[in-house]
């Protein structure tokens, strides 16, 4: 009788083993086979606010590089890894690009900056700040950025983003702080700046830089720069 | 679970990465021993033949490869040797100088056994990376302490796409080897243990004879080529049949891989007579909880065609049909890219792009084109900029198309 009931104890072990190696596998492979997130590395990072061109084929099978914007606004040459002689570099991880406006001759300047620890970019604003604040103007402001009303999408269509006003005489425009974009479980923190370059009234250019940053990615949840 | 995860994938990824590599030498059992490629051969290339590939092929890139236009005007220089497992050479970097400026470097094989061309970039191996290069030598220190020996100079050994390692010599006080530790450049760390044994099954052999035949028609295509040895024979190296689909939108990542690459295929579709679909985002995000992508961005990959489909539908178009094809080939590729119908390549460790310096890994991107040359490439929108690039035909452990079709 003993010999029974201990027969069946262990087959309910082994039932009960198999069910958790079958769980415990299909989790694995579930895991295993699962795609994504695939994703960007830090170098794709490096130039996520900048407008950048767009690529296509042509009927000889040659590479076109469509460098137009928006309207009249182009890309000039390609975006360039560093951060231009206008702004120290607060991080390794820095881009930027000038942009024309083929009607009036205006240039214009997208920065990029790009940190993985949200210690790195606290410190980087506050030193930027106090740079700004030496060189120029600084004040706080929200752009609304428009967009063309899509019918499918309910809710607003106007996006404000806050930012820092920034006036000198090398360059004016806007610089804004968007923390983890992608996704709230990665750190991606961006500094991005949008400009336009030489003395030149900031507000005669809020359209072009609105343009430049609809042509950007996300600035949900953006803020102006801490410590201005 | 999450921690023995990627462990194992790591294992699985040595493994895949050992094959091209080691696997002619170890794939040797009962009928299907492979005589032509065993190791009895010698299929050792010199650092002179590798060095005349790569000034070939620095031509056929310029030629193709957008921002590589200056290696037109590019000479090599030979740089290193890298190693496998059992000592042997294994690929040979050349640097690109332009004007006696470095633009990047190629990777040749250093045997028949691997594919001709394993590497090209403007950036840098990692071996070249002196604070890679630092802690490594840290950790090799560490290693030698624990077991009261001194490391020797560091082996470079390169075992497949991405896979950089040096492997450091540890020596007692008399200077007589007694061991020795091998640190992944890319990480750094020390690898514990590499699986010398790999399952050998029947369908293994056949995707090893498949890949070897691969292989070997290359290197045959290459010897063609040298034969030839003219500036004329690379322009004809050059040409062959391409096909790409133009209007694909070219989305950054959001949400994941597989909901963005999915929105382009179906941001196509949208300028292309189906203009119902929502903006980018919206669209992004729709799929994204059709697929149901977790927060990190992680997809089921057999959930892709079900959702691109009830995202179709849920904007009128219900005969949209997209099915998932886990065997897809080079030719179903062409012929669904000559029928403008663009669609969603999801690879299991993707290999690193040409030209690129970062394998894909396990991602999701929208695949628009292909190149017929000597190597078999596919052109792809990889959600991480707005260009167009390319990846060999098969470098990936695994992959699946998601077919779009109206």
């Amino acid at each position: 009788m003993t010999f029974l009931k201990t027969d069946r104890v262990g087959g309910v072990v082994i039932v009960l083993l198999l069910i958790t190696t079958g769980v415990f596998g299909t989790l694995l492979l579930l895991d295993l086979l699962a795609i994504g997130p695939g994703y960007p590395p830090p170098e794709a990072l490096q130039k996520w606010y900048i407008p950048q061109p767009r690529y296509e084929y042509a009927e000889n099978g040659s590479m076109i590089v469509n460098r137009t914007i928006n309207g009249d606004i182009v890309l000039l040459g390609d975006i360039e890894e560093g951060c231009p002689s206008l702004f120290p570099v607060f991080s390794r991880h820095c881009n930027y690009a000038m942009y024309a406006d083929t009607g009036s001759d205006d240039r214009y300047l997208v920065v990029n900056w790009y940190f993985d620890d949200n210690a790195d970019l606290l410190q980087a604003e506050m030193d930027l700040c106090s740079r700004l604040r030496a060189a120029g103007n600084v004040s706080f402001s929200e752009l609304i950025l428009s967009k063309e009303p899509d019918p499918s999408q309910s809710g607003s269509i106007f996006d404000p983003v806050a930012i820092t006003r920034f006036e000198s005489e090398t360059s004016s425009g806007y610089f804004t702080v968007v923390e983890k974009p992608l996704s709230p479980e990665h750190d991606d923190y961006f500094i991005a700046y949008f400009g336009v370059v030489g003395s030149a009234p900031l507000s005669d250019h809020t359209a072009a830089l609105e343009d430049l940053m609809l042509r950007s990615y996300s600035f949900n949840g953006a803020r102006p720069l801490a410590f201005c | 679970m999450k921690r023995i995860l990627p462990v194992l994938l790591v294992l699985l990824l040595i493994v895949s990465a050992l094959l091209p590599v080691t696997g002619a030498a170890t794939t040797t059992v009962g009928s299907h021993q492979n005589t032509e490629f065993s190791p009895a051969c010698d299929r050792t290339v010199s650092v002179q033949t590798a060095s005349s590939i790569a000034s070939l092929k620095i031509n056929e890139i310029a030629g193709n490869i957008p921002g590589f236009e200056n290696w037109q005007k590019g000479d090599v220089e030979f740089s290193t040797t890298y190693y496998d497992l059992e000592g042997a050479p294994s690929a040979y970097s050349f640097d690109i100088l332009v004007n006696g400026q470095r633009f990047g470097y190629i990777l040749i094989s250093a045997t028949r056994n691997n594919y001709p061309i394993l590497e090209f970039s403007k950036g840098f191996t990692p071996d070249k990376y002196p604070a890679l290069m630092m802690c490594s030598s840290d950790l090799a220190n560490s290693f030698a302490e624990k077991l009261e020996l001194k490391p020797g100079d560091a082996k470079l050994l390169y075992l497949g796409a991405t896979f950089y390692y040096a492997e450091f010599p540890l020596t007692d006080c008399e200077g007589i080897k007694q061991d020795s530790v091998i640190i992944d450049l890319t990480t750094p760390s020390v690898i514990d243990e590499f699986p010398t044994k790999i399952p050998v099954t029947d369908e293994f052999m056949r995707q090893q004879q498949t890949k070897q035949n691969e292989i070997k028609a290359l290197w045959d295509a290459l010897d063609d080529q040298m034969r030839a040895s003219g500036p004329t024979t690379v322009a004809e190296s050059a040409t062959g049949t391409s096909g790409y689909v133009n209007g694909v939108p070219t989305y950054l990542w959001q949400r994941g891989c597989s909901p963005t690459a999915s929105a382009m295929v179906l941001g196509y579709w949208d300028s292309h007579g189906y203009p119902n679909f929502p903006e980018e985002a919206p669209l992004i995000q729709e799929l994204a909880i059709a697929m149901g992508t977790t927060t990190e961005g992680s997809t089921w990959p057999w959930d892709i065609d079900d959702s691109i489909d009830e995202v179709c539908a849920n904007h009128g178009y219900s005969s949209m049909d997209s099915s998932d094809d886990a065997w897809m080939t080079f030719d179903e590729v062409k012929s669904e890219v000559d029928a403008q119908r663009p669609f969603v390549l999801s690879m299991w460790s993707g290999g690193t792009p040409v030209g690129g310096d970062r394998p894909y890994g396990d991602h999701s991107v929208a695949a628009a084109g292909y190149h017929d040359y000597t190597e078999d490439w596919v052109s792809v929108h990889d959600t991480w900029d707005t260009q167009i690039h390319n990846i060999v035909y098969g470098n990936w452990w695994g992959a699946m198309a998601t077919w779009v079709r109206p």
